[in-house]
């Protein structure tokens, strides 16, 4: 297994440079640059953005341009930003707690409702429980994620004003655990939402289909309880799938919860990317994208492995 | 003295010490204010960065020597007046400016304010390795000595007219030790240091911005305030919630289609005044978008663009489209301040006039109820963002002028690529319009503005990628006017040559001027003291806010 992750881990390396070259021509392509802003701007004239241009080198041409901007990125220094001049890495490493904090919520959020939903769903099919958490969970993850945010915010925050309206933590009390923890509530809950509700119809479906295969039969038949038969055995092998999603939904928690970071004010990396983005903060994009790639193949390649955990009869030469 | 004489003298000392402390401040001292803003600031650094929301909050931390008060004349502000002719400050031609510090006046951190820090403030913009965002103005000084620590000599080797809002900001030269280059990168950006009623405390990325009480403000006894938080809060909607809720005292800039949830409010102040920031326009190309050199077939005709403007109802757009009530009627380009023509009338509303001025112009009715003439149909594009207000206008003014002719066709554009510059391709920069709806908003000061919109040179085209002058406007009576207003340093001279100007583009019918929106703030009532201002910041009196209740 061990020589198969390595293998895995160095096969990423190409794909990363071939993803990065993308990344960097495609945005040299998007009509405007780090200046536009300014461009627009009456009392910046052509000689004072010519002058910035040249300081910037962004006359140079595209492939220079890369060149400098990988060979800064293998030595550890990853750019400034052209909006705030600070350190690239300086920013992201400000707001990826708060990131962290957000996914690691809504991934345990998503864990510990899903399992048990998806498969009592499953084992107790067509009762009355199930229908009201088909219900749920086709609400769930047909309602926006802003419209969800807004609705949590104005009822729980401003009506009942049992949480905060947005925010990470209330000045004043940074060191304060239980106050972030209260503040970290509703964010989490608007952000898992779809995941839940999705996943939990992706177990459903997938214990339903090996509930009803002969091996399961078999092993009822062996006069194990039902609670071993549904857990041990046949969780183990419809959970493939959820892995699957699992693995693929986690990394996008990086810079996907822009919308949740927007709504409640957490200041995340999606919302960095957003910003950037908007304003053609190309280094700030590019290490953001990088990182998000990075996290996109690790977790691609957890999955697999942890596929081969789930089932024995999986390995790879 | 007996018990009771003694009872009697406590109670009347004790009445009197009440009766004194009731007569003390009218303004409670202490409280935070805290603001909500949608964007966080890039950098807290005046000479760079490119937003709006940096000023915001820049704004009581950092002042300059002089600036505009609401009515828009120059106040002094660390200078100890305002240099004119009659006081000396100001030479005969204009060319040399002397600014007498004010005495006494320290940094938020102990440290003396002296004419060496406005020295260094000017070599600091002048410096190459600084991405300032402006050098206009600065480069044409020769000189700026310090005879003393009181005084800055500033010499100009050619009349600058908008000399009174250079140094609108001045740098503590300690902070920096004395070291102008790579500006940018130092910590001074999210840490500034300055002179005004509060000081930088800290700031917490993508969060809030902290301020407090700067302990050597000059004027004693304020600000009343302990400090001012400013919140980043991107939704528009959760700010509107936590204004509700009081988790925060100030919204600033509301969304247009936020101002009727907020009127109902209970307990919101909404502060629209007279402030204009931007004006809403239609700018008439005059050139032919195909070919640059070439007049605009159609809108060449002055008599064309008067039908125009006759047939868009200003005033209902305002009542039926614009919500809220936060927007006026706009006459001139320039319609505020002292460059201002005061008897400026906006244009009336007359379908027949416009339709009479096309049949004049040689517009004849053809079959299908659109205007020909020599077998090219009244056919015009306007273009603007996609935005509801813009779209219902546009919606509005497409069927109005279906009926004196004209088929008016709408293609909005995405923001960055409607105002693209020459070089991007941009609609805008390239000419590549009949009609463009969009606003722009100007400084106190005029002459910039005049000169970059309605000169020839400032055409914006192949040989002028740079160019402001959108519509190809060449008057040259105009820019008689506006040259010899640029060389005037008496401003009572200068302002009359404006509005000669303003009034002949106003009958050109460059644009068709549609309305000035402002910016709207919303603020709960325990703060008091807040007032708007045309040309600064919502925070630019924050010495004078107080919180009651």
């Amino acid at each position: 297994m061990n020589a198969y992750a390595l293998r895995r881990l160095v096969q990423g390396v190409p794909l990363m440079i071939f993803i990065s070259v993308l990344i960097f021509t495609l945005l040299q392509t998007v009509p405007g640059g780090p200046l536009a802003v300014l461009e627009r701007n009456p009392d910046v004239r052509p000689e004072d953005i010519a002058r910035l241009e040249e300081q910037y080198g962004l006359n140079d041409p595209i492939p220079v341009q890369y060149g400098r901007w990988l060979s800064g990125l293998l030595s550890g220094d990853w750019g400034y930003s052209y909006v705030t001049n600070r350190p690239v890495l300086e920013m992201i490493g400000e707001r990826l707690p708060n990131t962290l904090v957000l996914m690691g919520a809504s991934t345990v959020l998503l864990i510990v409702l899903v399992i048990p939903i998806g498969l009592l769903s499953a084992v107790k099919q067509y009762t009355a429980f199930d229908n009201v958490v088909t219900v749920l969970t086709y609400v769930g993850l047909s309602i926006p994620s802003f419209w969800l945010g807004l609705l949590l915010i104005i009822i729980f925050g401003l009506q009942l004003g049992w949480f905060p309206l947005g925010g990470v933590v209330t000045l004043g009390q940074e060191g304060n655990l239980l106050d972030r923890l209260h503040h970290l509530v509703l964010p989490t809950i608007a952000l898992a939402m779809q995941g839940i509700g999705s996943d939990t119809r992706y177990l459903r479906a997938s214990m339903l289909d090996t509930l009803s295969l002969d091996y399961v039969r078999t092993a009822r038949a062996k006069g194990l309880s039902e609670g071993r038969v549904v857990r041990k055995h046949a969780f183990r092998n419809a959970s493939m799938p959820l892995v699957t999603n699992f693995a693929l939904e986690i990394p996008d928690l990086f810079t996907g919860a822009l919308i949740t970071e927007t709504i409640f004010a957490w200041p995340g990396i999606g919302r960095l990317y957003w910003e950037a983005a908007l304003r053609q903060d190309y280094n700030v994009l590019m290490a953001v994208l990088i990182i998000s790639a990075a996290l996109l193949i690790l977790a691609n390649l957890i999955a697999d492995l942890v596929y081969m955990l789930v089932d024995p009869r999986i390995r790879y030469n | 003295m007996d018990n009771l004489a003694r009872r009697m003298f406590a109670a009347c000392l004790f009445i009197a010490c009440l009766s004194i402390a009731a007569l003390g401040f009218a303004q409670q001292r202490g409280g935070t204010a805290r603001i909500t803003i949608y964007q966080e600031p890039e950098t807290l650094h005046p000479l760079f960065g490119s937003q709006s929301v940096n000023n915001v909050v820049e704004e009581p931390i950092i002042e300059g020597l002089l600036t505009v008060n609401p009515e828009g004349e120059y106040v002094p502000v660390l200078a100890a007046e305002v240099p004119s002719l009659e006081n000396g400050g100001l030479s005969e031609d204009g060319l040399t400016v002397t600014y007498r510090l004010k005495e006494g006046v320290t940094w938020s951190d102990g440290e003396p304010l002296t004419s060496a820090d406005v020295k260094f403030t000017f070599d600091a913009i002048m410096d190459e390795s600084n991405p300032v965002t402006s050098t206009d103005g600065y480069d044409k000084m020769v000189s700026v000595e310090t005879p003393d620590e009181h005084t800055v000599v500033v010499t100009y080797d050619e009349y600058d007219v908008e000399w009174q809002s250079r140094f609108s900001s001045v740098l503590p030269a300690h902070v920096f030790e004395g070291e102008t280059a790579n500006m940018a990168f130092h910590p001074f950006a999210r840490n500034p240091v300055g002179t005004g009623p509060f000081r930088f405390v800290e700031w917490v990325s993508g969060s809030r911005i902290v301020l407090e009480r700067n302990p050597n403000y000059r004027e004693e006894g304020k600000p009343y305030l302990d400090g001012l938080v400013f919140q980043i809060v991107p939704s528009p909607e959760v700010a509107a919630a936590q204004l509700q809720a009081g988790e925060t005292d100030m919204i600033w800039n509301v969304r247009e289609s936020q101002i009727p949830e907020l009127l109902e409010m209970p307990g919101v102040v909404m502060d629209f005044g007279e402030e204009r920031t931007s004006t809403e326009r239609i700018q008439l190309n005059l050139r032919n978008p195909e070919n640059l050199s070439e007049p605009h077939p159609i809108l060449s005709d002055e008599r064309v663009r008067q039908a125009l403007q006759y047939a868009t109802p200003k005033q209902q757009i305002i009542d039926g489209l614009i919500e809220g009530g936060r927007a006026f009627l706009a006459c001139a380009h320039v319609d505020i301040g002292w460059a201002a023509d005061p008897e400026c009338e906006p244009s009336e509303y007359d379908l027949e006039r416009a339709a009479q001025l096309l049949e004049e112009a040689g517009w004849e009715m053809g079959p299908d109820g659109i205007r020909v003439k020599d077998g090219q149909r009244l056919e015009l594009t306007i273009s603007s963002t996609a935005e509801k207000q813009r779209e219902l206008t546009e919606q509005l003014l497409q069927s109005l002028w279906r009926q004196i002719g004209v088929d008016l066709r709408i293609r909005n554009h995405q923001s960055s690529v409607l105002f693209g510059t020459y070089d991007e391709g941009g609609v805008r920069g390239t000419g590549n319009f009949d009609l463009l709806m969009y606003a722009a908003s100007d400084g106190l000061d005029p002459h910039g503005h005049y000169v970059e919109r309605f000169t020839c040179e400032g055409a914006a085209g192949p040989e002028n990628p740079g160019g402001y002058n959108f519509s190809g406007y060449c008057n040259p009576e105009v820019e008689r006017l506006i040259e010899q207003a640029g060389t005037e340093v008496d401003l009572g001279a200068r302002a009359n040559l404006y509005v000669q100007a303003s009034r002949i583009i106003q009958d050109d019918v460059e644009s068709i001027l549609l309305y000035n929106r402002s910016e709207v703030n919303a603020y709960s009532e325990r703060l008091k003291g807040v007032e708007g201002h045309p040309w600064a910041n919502l925070a630019w009196n924050a010495e004078e806010w107080y919180v009651e209740g």
